[in-house]
């Protein structure tokens, strides 16, 4: 720096006070900024000091902008502040599916490929994959050693004309697969694309095949996948129900459903924040709404703000345009609304929150080591 | 009632009389005046400017800190507002040296907002051109390492 005498310490405490968003200029100033970033330390200071920002799959680009529900009434609008950057210098990358977990991002491209990419330092790490599996990353917390990432594959094939279901778990370390043979053929009815990741484990819903509807979790501690409940009043979710999370802290759970009255009605369950992590949910209700979303067939996603009690749900509507609304118990709003396109896609937009990070993506640990053994 | 003073000389041997209780918000001022009282207290290493800069920020906050208790809420906020310009109106350069003597002295809350200004000026820059610009960084990386880096983070074709 200009003062050529500023402590390392001084310094290491002004870089860990720039946004993690930057941090991608900070690597390439010089090298001792460049050997600091790559401090497992200096990456812990700076988880969580980025503000949560929105992510939205649309089609097949990913933008991102930051949204305040305070600012409700003074900016009515959402503004897409631009496409993800790295995502912007490869252009001819288009995103079919996105999986977020923990700062990272699992994208299956358009040509069936999947890349694991961490928008905010930019690193991104291909993934061998079959192109009809669905993926969700997911960690392991230990301890010592930080978060122990991994990759479950699901897919299927025909044994004669029964459905066996094919489970495999991908490790950064050894660059491999292996498949999991205990899991059970019950699993196999997944609705694939709705999946979210909290506190390293994923989660679907469990609804289009099973009369008892639940939550399927795949714990990546064991390895296995467990079925947990619903809220109790189950007549009210048989209809439509949508998974999100809030602040990786908490399950959430969006129902729509009429009434004794048969007048529609929006319901929002938040899961009790302690008990998430025991065997069993325990919900508790957080929002009922006289307001429904009509199109909710298109809808695939929802974020819930709990401090003001307002929800954004984010849907296509009857002309395949995405739209973004803001539904509280007395408050529905539209704040983004796409412009007609020529060529209209109908898969339903994808929103969720994110906190820039500057987690590493594990890079194989496997040849350093044979190297020595010789 | 009479406030007790004490002087403060800068590298270019130029005094400053203090009255002590500014001077105090320094740690190691306050540990210099309780074991040398009464004496000059030289400052070899910050210029005049830098000190009276220095004891310009000092002087702002003892005067608020202690000013009773009408509308601390407000106060607080106004001094916020206060020390948001005040490191505003510095150039980079002096910038870095407040900092310096915000570290050398001790004044946690002076390091605190000189960081901060700096942290906020490189999240306002560009690209690391910018930066190195900025604060006058020598790029010490070749252009086959910068190659080397960016290669890291591409999407693997």
């Amino acid at each position: 720096m200009v003062t050529p005498n500023l402590p390392w310490e001084l310094e290491s405490e002004i870089l860990s006070r720039v946004p993690p968003t930057s941090v991608k200029q900070l690597r390439l100033t010089c090298k001792r900024w460049y050997a600091l970033f790559k401090d497992p330390i200096s990456i812990k200071k700076h988880l969580g000091k980025a503000a949560t920002q929105m992510i939205l799959k649309n089609d097949e680009s990913v933008f991102s902008f930051s949204f305040s529900f305070h600012e409700l009434f003074h900016s009515q609008v959402i503004k897409l502040t631009g496409i993800l950057k790295s995502l912007k210098d490869l252009e001819d990358v288009k995103v079919s599916k996105i999986f977020h977990c923990k700062g990272l991002l699992l994208c299956t491209t358009k040509d069936n490929r999947r890349v694991l990419w961490n928008p905010c330092t930019g690193q991104t790490r291909s993934i061998q994959s079959e192109p009809s599996s669905n993926y969700y990353l997911g960690y392991e917390n230990k301890k010592k050693s930080g978060y122990n990432y991994k990759i479950l594959s699901c897919s299927y094939y025909y044994r004669g004309s029964s459905r066996v279901g094919k489970y495999e778990i991908y490790e950064f370390n050894s660059d491999s697969w292996r498949v999991l043979d205990a899991i059970s053929d019950d699993w196999l009815y997944l609705w694939p694309d709705v999946a979210i990741s909290l506190k390293g484990d994923t989660y679907w819903l469990d609804s289009e095949t099973n009369e008892n509807p639940s939550i399927l979790r795949f714990d990546f501690i064991t390895e296995k996948f467990e079925r947990l409940p619903l809220p109790s009043n189950s007549d009210e979710h048989n209809r439509l129900v949508i998974l999100s999370t809030v602040r990786d802290e908490k399950l959430a759970l969006l129902c729509q459903y009429s009434d004794s009255t048969g007048s529609l009605k929006m319901k929002i369950w938040l899961t009790n924040s302690k008990t998430d992590e025991a065997k069993d949910l325990s919900w508790s209700e957080f929002l009922v709404c006289k307001v429904v979303i009509y199109d909710m067939t298109r809808m695939k996603s929802f974020l819930v703000d709990e401090e003001n009690k307002k929800v954004l749900c984010c849907y296509k509507d009857h002309e395949y345009r995405t739209r973004i609304y803001i539904v509280g118990e007395d408050t529905y709003k539209n704040v983004y609304r796409e412009v007609l396109q020529e060529q209209r896609s109908r898969v339903a937009p994808h929103l969720f929150s994110y906190v820039p990070s500057l987690v590493q993506i594990p890079t194989s640990q496997s040849n350093p080591c044979c190297k020595r053994k010789r | 009632m009479s406030k007790k003073m004490i002087v403060l000389k800068s590298s270019e041997g130029v005094s400053f009389v203090v009255e002590e209780a500014v001077a105090r918000q320094s740690k190691i001022i306050s540990f210099l005046v309780e074991e040398f009282p009464d004496r000059e207290l030289p400052l070899t290493n910050m210029t005049s400017e830098i000190l009276r800069k220095t004891i310009e920020y000092c002087k702002k906050h003892v005067v608020e800190d202690d000013g009773g208790g009408d509308s601390s809420s407000s106060s607080s906020g106004d001094l916020k507002e206060w020390d948001v310009k005040f490191v505003a109106e510095i150039d980079q350069p002096r910038l870095m040296d407040l900092l310096m003597a915000a570290n050398y002295l001790d004044i946690p809350s002076l390091l605190d907002v000189t960081c901060q200004k700096v942290a906020d000026t490189i999240a306002a820059c560009n690209d690391e051109k910018e930066i190195r610009a900025t604060f006058n960084i020598e790029n010490d990386f070749t252009e086959e390492e910068v190659e080397a880096i960016r290669m890291e983070n591409q999407y693997p074709i």
